[in-house]
């Protein structure tokens, strides 16, 4: 049967109104930037104009506590021409053997008003061990803000903190950053994010035996996860999948 | 290349390949963002949620682009993705809604014509069993083809013809019973 003229005018309404405006559309834009910057680090490295427009918007929804964290890792800063924001360091890289790992990565983020523009940091080749100072840098909560934006970039946030700090070796502070998420965000998008920081972070502080349980989550999660190589380099080749665990042995 | 390969390759010549996969996802994304949009919008999830389940649909056909075979067409691809995170949106609805059942329904705030009918067809759509619901909605709000149809659902071209004619008939019926005749 066809339908009425009646009921085809109330689709083509219907149909009207589920069109996105194209705001709708650069606001998702904007936060599938800030995602695959946390999914993949080297994403933020690419000169790419996905990126740089929604990179604005993204870094911003990032908060004062990546702003804060970039600040206090800047290099050497070299004044630019003010057209050039500044560049923010949102997420190390994480890739396998750690002797390749690249630069840090960053994104374009806005100036703030009060601060001269300045140059992305290009290297850095200390290793800090900084628990404290890194701890007291976001105002970690236990309860998820009401508003979207604010949830988001704490659940995101939370992530790149957890990233940086098994990055730097602080593997206590991954694991708590870890756990907060679980806590407020258990059905996260970013589980096998989450999944691979904590036995990264496990095997770190020196017990891969305690990794086995979130690596075989993330194995049923993602059996093809990029993380694996990195795991494998940090927590040794019985982090295989199909290998045998370290209980196993 | 199988796609653990691929993705090693990845990691090891980051920035040629993440910009090559960007290239992809951003034109994927120009080309199909409204489509997914009113994919998830029509099977039900509410505006506020629009931008949660279509964010949803793009990171998860980011980490499976390196995946996708082309044995279907991508707007089907991306269609039966949009149909699972849309799904698992109006489940957490679902729960919210129940957990709170001791509340009075929420006001309608339908405010201009074109809302007011969103509204009524939503109901509508209601009053259909899911299988007739998801036939109607990707061919009359996603206008997709019967054999499109047939591929998102996994279902033969002869069983999306014959849900989607009942499913007409009780749109009609609800239509008529909710007093959509303006």
């Amino acid at each position: 049967m066809s339908l009425s003229a009646r009921t085809k005018n109330l689709l083509d309404e219907a149909r009207r109104e589920v069109e996105p405006s194209a705001d709708d559309l650069r606001r998702v834009r904007a936060r599938l930037t800030t995602s695959l910057a946390t999914e993949n680090p080297a994403v933020a490295a690419v000169p790419f104009a996905f990126l740089k427009v929604g990179g604005l918007i993204a870094a911003a929804a990032l908060g004062l506590g990546a702003w804060q964290w970039a600040s206090s890792r800047r290099v050497e800063p070299t004044p630019v021409a003010p057209s050039v924001p500044p560049a923010v360091v949102v997420a190390a890289p994480s890739c396998p053997p750690a002797p390749e790992c690249p630069a840090p990565i960053v994104v374009q983020a806005p100036a703030p008003p009060a601060k001269p523009l300045q140059c992305p940091p290009v290297a850095r080749t200390e290793s800090p061990v900084r628990a404290n100072e890194e701890s007291s840098l976001r105002n970690l909560t236990y309860s998820v803000p009401a508003d979207v934006a604010d949830r988001w970039a704490l659940e995101v946030g939370l992530l790149i903190d957890a990233r940086v700090a098994v990055d730097e070796g602080r593997a206590l502070d991954a694991l708590g950053h870890v756990q907060r998420h679980a806590k407020l965000f258990p059905e996260s998008s970013f589980r096998e994010e989450r999944l691979a920081l904590e036995v990264l972070a496990t095997c770190q502080a020196g017990r891969p035996e305690l990794a086995k349980a979130p690596f075989d989550r993330l194995l049923e999660l993602e059996p093809a996860s990029t993380y694996l190589p990195r795991i494998r380099g940090v927590c040794g080749a019985t982090f295989e999948r199909g290998a045998a665990g370290p209980d196993d042995e | 290349m199988n796609p653990e390969e691929l993705q090693l390759a990845t990691r090891e010549r980051p920035s040629d390949e993440v910009a090559l996969r960007l290239a992809d996802f951003d034109r994927l994304y120009e080309a199909h963002a409204a489509f997914v949009w009113k994919t998830v919008r029509g099977l039900g999830v509410s505006k506020a949620d629009a931008d949660d389940a279509t964010q949803e649909v793009f990171l998860t056909v980011y980490r499976k682009l390196g995946t996708f075979e082309g044995r279907s067409s991508l707007r089907t691809w991306l269609c039966g993705i949009a149909i699972g995170v849309a799904r698992n949106h109006t489940r957490k609805v679902k729960r919210r809604t129940d957990a709170s059942d001791a509340l009075p329904p929420a006001e309608k705030t339908s405010t201009t014509e074109g809302a007011e009918a969103l509204d009524l067809v939503t109901r509508c759509l209601d009053d259909l069993d899911e299988p007739l619901r998801m036939v109607f909605v990707l061919a009359e709000l996603q206008q997709l083809t019967a054999p499109e149809i047939a591929e998102v659902l996994a279902v033969n071209v002869n069983t999306v013809y014959s849900r989607l004619r009942l499913a007409r008939e009780r749109f009609e019926a609800s239509v008529t019973r909710h007093g959509g005749g303006r």
